[in-house]
């Protein structure tokens, strides 16, 4: 759940830990956002699991050091800072903080600004 | 022809996966009729010239033997929701103005002054009368001629010959649609079987909760082709294909000469036959829990129960007959399970798709974009039950305008949404550009039978309108 500190950004848990081994990756919803969690030894990077060239899937992508290739049209990524490797796209991941609480990890992907088209009545 | 239409496979189903008229057998509710009707057209195996979408001679003959001659949507009655309240219906250069000119009566005009041809209503705006911005004259809101600033210099103007010039304009369900064609038969001959499909889903008694404009560099037609069909879901949304049905998606033509309706049903809540015999449907039934969601921020997500006694697509119907009931202030109990989760898309010829149910409740139009053949305009609303229980109804969104390299990203209110609209548009600039560049003996779409008949047969009835 978000942090009640405002000063602590809007963290969410997502899932142990120990669920994520190293080389694993697992994909979350984050509010509206499907975010892709990479672990890569003892670090783990999330970013939004849509890759900036054609907006498809990137869960599934081989990882090879930080860099993640997309399995639909090959584009590559650092995972620690998002760029682009190749000249597939010029744009980069969106990338999210990530902390680990308690061992769950927790990821901030931003305030989420969604209305509900069925709950703005009080019916 | 019969043997032809005898090696149509109508839809491929799997074990984890059946086809949509098994899955209305295991229905929790009443199934409407309409979902139970099926429609077949024995169109011929042709093949679809690309230079269609590209060539400026063939948008102008649209203009002329299409635009000028069909009925189309414009607009919801609740866009105009009080009397002088007036919208543009705009089509490639042709436009129109549609005003609330009483209660509940609606009229469509020429959208061009009579004076030096300006366009009179460039948004939605709303007076006593019709103003030109330029030189103030003046048209009451029946078309009659109300004033001319500096009348003694207009000695041959006569007022009932200056009318405003109207064009056919009338509802259904909340829709209103206009004619440029004198000679018209009425609405009510190209609704087709519309009125008694939508009769339980009652489209009247709904409003626009959120109205997108986006600017596509493709055809019209290109554009909307690709809404027509689940044929691109395993590549352009493969992330969707864990709790969708896209090659098992039913579809179905209804035409008579007069209306050309056709529609699609694809399945939620279980997974793509493309997944398997094995596929898991509590995994299917889990992401379409997630996937409705995401458009209920704040509303926990639940999970696939394998001991409750219904099966998991009822599970998913009954949470959003509970949530979407409490939400409005409505009953959804007798609504069937099909209607509140599966997507299920009507379209109207030329150019508008409205969706049926809950599941997925969209509105489509497709436009040419001026007179440019390499660019469209798709609007895309979703409608929302009017809240019960007296409250008042809610006011329709305003339009979000979304530019050529702007994303659907860009309106997070709607949802999974989004990402979807993305990946369609990525596809459809490229097709544009591809259709332009083909090999002149290879210059021509080749159809599937079945999955994309409906875009065969929206070609065979544009033939036939050009034709004409």
């Amino acid at each position: 759940m978000p942090g009640s500190d405002p000063a602590d950004g809007d963290f969410v848990d997502t899932i142990a830990l120990a669920a994520l081994e190293a080389g694993a990756q697992h994909s979350v919803y984050v509010g509206m956002r499907r975010v892709l969690l990479c672990r890569v030894d003892t670090d783990v990077f999330a970013f939004r699991d849509a890759c900036p060239h054609a907006l498809q899937p990137l869960k599934g992508g081989a990882i090879t050091g930080t860099t993640i290739r997309c399995p639909k049209h090959g584009a590559c990524f650092d995972m620690k800072t998002g760029m682009p490797q190749n000249g597939i796209t010029k744009a980069s991941l969106e990338l999210y903080a990530v902390r680990i609480r308690d061992g769950i990890v927790q990821v901030d992907a931003g305030p989420d600004k969604r209305p509900n088209p069925y709950q703005q009545f009080g019916g | 022809m019969a043997g032809d239409e005898l090696k149509v496979v109508r839809g491929f189903s799997s074990k984890a996966s059946p086809l949509p008229q098994d899955l209305l057998k295991a229905d929790t509710r009443e199934v409407p009729a309409g979902l139970l009707a099926t429609g077949t057209y024995p169109s011929a195996d042709k093949t679809i010239a690309l230079n269609r979408y590209c060539s400026p001679e063939f948008a102008q003959l649209e203009k002329e033997k299409l635009w000028k001659k069909v009925w189309q949507f414009a607009c919801r009655e609740e866009d105009i929701p009080n009397v002088g309240d007036r919208i543009p219906y705009t089509v490639g250069d042709l436009s129109f103005m549609i005003v609330r000119s009483g209660p509940s009566s609606f009229r469509a005009f020429y959208n061009t002054c009579l004076h030096r041809g300006t366009r009179l209503c460039d948004g939605m705006s709303s007076g006593e009368s019709v103003r030109c911005p330029f030189h103030a004259w003046e048209w009451n809101l029946d078309g009659s001629l109300k004033n001319i600033p500096s009348r003694w210099d207009f000695p041959k103007v006569d007022s009932e010959k200056y009318r405003l010039p109207d064009v056919k304009c009338e509802t259904w369900g909340g829709f209103i649609f206009v004619n440029p064609d004198p000679d018209a038969a009425p609405l009510s001959k190209a609704l087709g079987v519309l009125p008694e499909h939508f009769a339980s889903f009652n489209p009247a008694e709904r409003f626009t909760a959120f109205h997108i404009r986006k600017k596509v560099r493709a055809n019209w037609k290109i554009t909307m082709e690709a809404f027509l069909e689940s044929y691109h879901v395993v590549e352009t949304h493969t992330e969707s294909l864990g709790f969708t049905g896209d090659a098992s998606t039913q579809y179905d033509v209804w035409d008579d000469g007069a209306s050309h309706i056709s529609r699609l049903i694809t399945p939620s809540a279980i997974p793509s036959p493309h997944l398997g015999d094995h596929a898991s449907v509590a995994d299917a039934v889990n992401q379409a829990f997630q996937a409705f969601a995401l458009a209920m921020p704040g509303v926990p997500v639940p999970q696939y129960d394998p001991a409750s006694r219904l099966n998991g697509r009822a599970q998913v119907a009954e949470w959003r007959r509970q949530m979407m009931g409490a939400g409005l202030g409505r009953d959804f109990s007798n609504v069937s399970d099909a209607t509140m989760i599966d997507s299920i898309q009507y379209y109207m010829f030329p150019n508008f798709c409205p969706w049926f149910g809950e599941g997925l409740p969209l509105v489509y139009q497709f436009l040419p974009h001026g007179d440019n053949p390499n660019e469209s305009i798709m609007s895309v609303r979703l409608t929302v039950p009017v809240p019960g229980g007296g409250a008042p109804r809610p006011p329709s969104a305003p339009i979000r305008e979304i530019d050529f390299d702007e994303r659907f990203d860009a309106v997070p209110e709607i949802g999974l949404l989004a990402i979807i609209f993305d990946q369609d548009m990525g596809n459809l600039p490229r097709v544009q550009a591809g259709l332009r560049g083909a090999e002149p003996g290879h210059a021509f779409a080749t159809l599937g039978r079945y999955q994309e008949q409906r875009i065969r047969h929206f070609h065979d009835v544009l033939d036939r309108t050009l034709e004409a």
